[in-house]
């Protein structure tokens, strides 16, 4: 679906994407992760036609902007990272206006009022929405032409965890129904494990990783952690004993930060050490990697730093 | 020591002294500005008054007073008497060119035409006529105020009114708006879309069309019915001349609103090219008061060629033959200036 080979994009010397390759099948839902300025907007609006590569080739349905520009953009439905609507324009105007750029008529517009949730808005203006009402609308703006491929960057930036819900499940649905292409940019772990199958994390313009989450996780971060805080210290040596521990770090002297190759192994023999050490566990944490530990693994720094 | 008032002055002047544009706007537009005005008056020192005196049989026995009257250094304003036909002189008077027609008649006596509306010319007629009968002669004045339409200010002032109308409602409207846009990221967000360039800014050109021309029929219907202004020439004729004005400044309004990304910059740039039209084109008073040469250019400036057509077809009674040139010379403004904005729009 879309084809980006050895893209670099310069701002005055500074390389915002470094050479850069990257293929996307269709039907695939990819999360673009990275830090604040990491490239991911540069990327996918590069992809959208809005900014021009300075070297390197970008084709979608092996079509390029230069060739076919008004077939590309009939393809797409995108969301910019910042796009304000026209103010004193209602929820459903708004719609119709963009409706009639692609030949679509009103009844479009109210399906895709009805997918979005916002019925109930149509009648308001839209600087009276919130922020989370407006990120709505310009999803519903990318569907309204039931695009194949999707392009939204930082759709769920600054919602609250019930909305990001109701977008995810919008999204999800459409995965399900058609066969859609997404493209997503996000600071949310939880957001690229949800809803794709794929991730590709970008630094200083150059992917670091790229597959499945659990395949990364596999690959640069093995292993579960438990965290672990104590009455009274452990003794080191207990702690070294224990079954299928790779690294354990402490912090303060009573919090232990354990990575093991599998918590259901390893967590039963703990327990019963600490209870023949008759040291009383406060509080026991389980979890998986998440992307976080991933990014830190490879960079050092955390995500959204 | 690091104090709070210190540094709210502080970065409000790094923000103006960081912003080049700002800079400009505020202290090089102005003066430059003056500078130009400076120059065009710098010539005729005080405000010159142009008096058109018809040329009749009784001319050459009132030349002698006439010529006391431009010799006379105690006036404070100074006059320029300028010979011309009847019809002449009431072209000029209703081109705004003169506002005071000097008439010889039998005997020394002299016969002024203004409108009594109009302060200028009320001021002009009674310093002539306290000079006059200082003459030998001891001239006697006969006042004829005039009252035909088409020769009065407001005659003068409305049709100017409508092209200023014009000029504003397009750059403000079309040019504000896009830029706003702009600044909204909307524009990028439009251009995503298989939305037709061409199309989208022809839309903004057909929307001020309609808008002015609720504006300018208000003004006309009002000026009808206040103070009796007409349209004396063909309405055919006035609509052209409209039609190529709106065109003039939507082709103009579309290439100023190209290229600016800051609300700063925009409104800069639209204000010079605004009020330097504004002051120049004789909306309020005749450009004749520049420099001869100054003149000549600004007759071919968009506005002037608006307000002067519209009042050749309001005041003179032409029709659409005599007021043609303007209306090509407009509509190339707007081609031009379309086709112009078109090639270097940023969108994004
Ligand atoms: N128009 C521009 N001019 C100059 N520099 C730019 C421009 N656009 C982006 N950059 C720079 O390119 C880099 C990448 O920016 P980009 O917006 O792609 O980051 P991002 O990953 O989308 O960040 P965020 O998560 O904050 O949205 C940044 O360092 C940014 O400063
Ligand atoms: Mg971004």
């Amino acid at each position: 679906m879309i084809e980006i080979s050895s893209v670099t994009k310069a701002f005055s010397g500074f390389r915002a994407i470094d050479n850069l390759s990257l293929h996307i099948r269709s039907g695939e839902y990819v999360a673009l992760l990275g830090p604040n300025g990491a490239g991911k907007t540069t990327l996918v609006e590069m992809i959208e036609g809005l900014q021009k590569p300075d070297s390197g080739t970008i084709a979608v349905m092996g079509k390029t902007w230069k060739q076919n520009p008004a077939y590309l953009r009939n393809l797409m439905g995108i969301s910019l990272q910042e796009t304000r609507f026209i103010d004193k324009l209602t929820v459903g105007e708004t719609l119709d206006l963009f409706g009639s750029f692609y030949g679509l008529g009103k009844g479009r517009s109210r399906e895709v009022l009805q997918l979005i949730g916002l019925e109930e808005k149509g009648r308001s203006f839209t600087v009276n929405l919130s922020g989370g009402q407006r990120q709505k609308l310009a999803l519903g703006i990318a569907l309204l032409n039931q695009p194949p491929l999707l392009l939204l960057d930082e759709p769920t930036t600054g919602l609250d965890p019930n909305a990001r819900r109701e977008l995810w499940e919008i999204l999800m649905t459409l995965k399900g129904q058609q066969r859609t292409t997404l493209i997503l940019t996000t600071h949310y772990m939880e957001e690229a494990q949800y809803l794709c199958d794929r991730i590709v994390i970008l630094d200083r313009g150059q992917i670091l990783a790229d597959g499945a989450l659990s395949a990364l996780l596999d690959s640069f971060a093995k292993g579960e952690i438990i965290e672990l805080e104590t009455s009274h210290p452990m003794p080191e040596n207990t702690l070294q004993a224990l079954p299928g521990l790779i690294e354990w770090s402490q912090e303060g002297t009573s919090k232990i930060k354990l990575t093991v190759t599998n918590i259901t192994l390893t967590l039963p023999i703990l327990l019963d050490k600490l209870r023949s050490l008759t040291i009383e566990a406060v509080a026991i944490e389980c979890r998986k990697k998440t992307l976080d530990d991933l990014f830190v693994a490879m960079t050092g720094r955390r995500l959204n730093e | 020591m690091n104090n709070s008032f210190v540094n709210l002055v502080a970065i409000q002047f790094r923000e103006f002294i960081r912003e080049p544009s700002s800079l400009f706007w505020a202290l090089l537009f102005p003066i430059g500005l003056a500078g130009v005005l400076g120059l065009a008056f710098a010539e005729k020192g005080n405000v010159t008054n142009r008096v058109a005196v018809i040329m009749n049989s009784y001319s050459q026995a009132s030349k002698k007073q006439i010529d006391f009257l431009q010799r006379d250094a105690t006036f404070d304003t100074r006059f320029v008497f300028k010979d011309a036909s009847r019809d002449q002189a009431f072209t000029q008077l209703k081109r705004g060119a003169v506002s005071l027609i000097l008439e010889p008649l039998p005997a020394g006596k002299f016969s002024f035409h203004f409108d009594p509306q109009n302060e200028a010319a009320r001021m002009q007629y009674l310093l002539l006529e306290k000079k006059l009968q200082q003459t030998p002669e001891g001239a006697v004045a006969e006042i004829h105020p005039i009252t035909t339409q088409g020769s009065r200010y407001i005659d003068f002032l409305i049709p100017g009114m409508i092209a200023l109308g014009v000029m504003n409602s397009c750059i403000w409207g079309i040019g504000w708006g896009l830029i706003e846009w702009r600044i909204r990221k909307l524009l990028r967000r439009m251009i995503a879309t298989p939305m037709s360039r061409v199309e989208f800014l022809l839309a903004h050109f057909v929307t001020r069309l309609l808008l002015c021309l609720i504006e300018s029929v208000s003004l006309l219907l009002f000026a009808r019915l206040i103070f009796d202004v007409t349209v004396q020439g063909s309405n055919i004729a006035l609509f052209a001349v409209y039609l190529t004005g709106v065109a003039a400044f939507g082709g103009i309004a579309i290439l100023v609103a190209a290229r600016p990304q800051k609300t700063q910059i925009g409104s800069g740039i639209i204000n010079m090219v605004t009020l330097s039209l504004m002051i120049l084109s004789g909306v309020f008073f005749n450009y004749t008061n520049f420099p001869v040469w100054a003149a000549r250019i600004i007759q071919f400036l968009p506005l002037t060629l608006l307000a002067d057509g519209l009042r050749a077809v309001c005041n003179e009674g032409a029709g659409l033959v005599q007021v043609v040139g303007n209306c090509l010379l407009l509509l190339a403004y707007g081609v031009i200036c379309f086709w112009a904005g078109l090639r270097v729009f940023r969108w994004h």
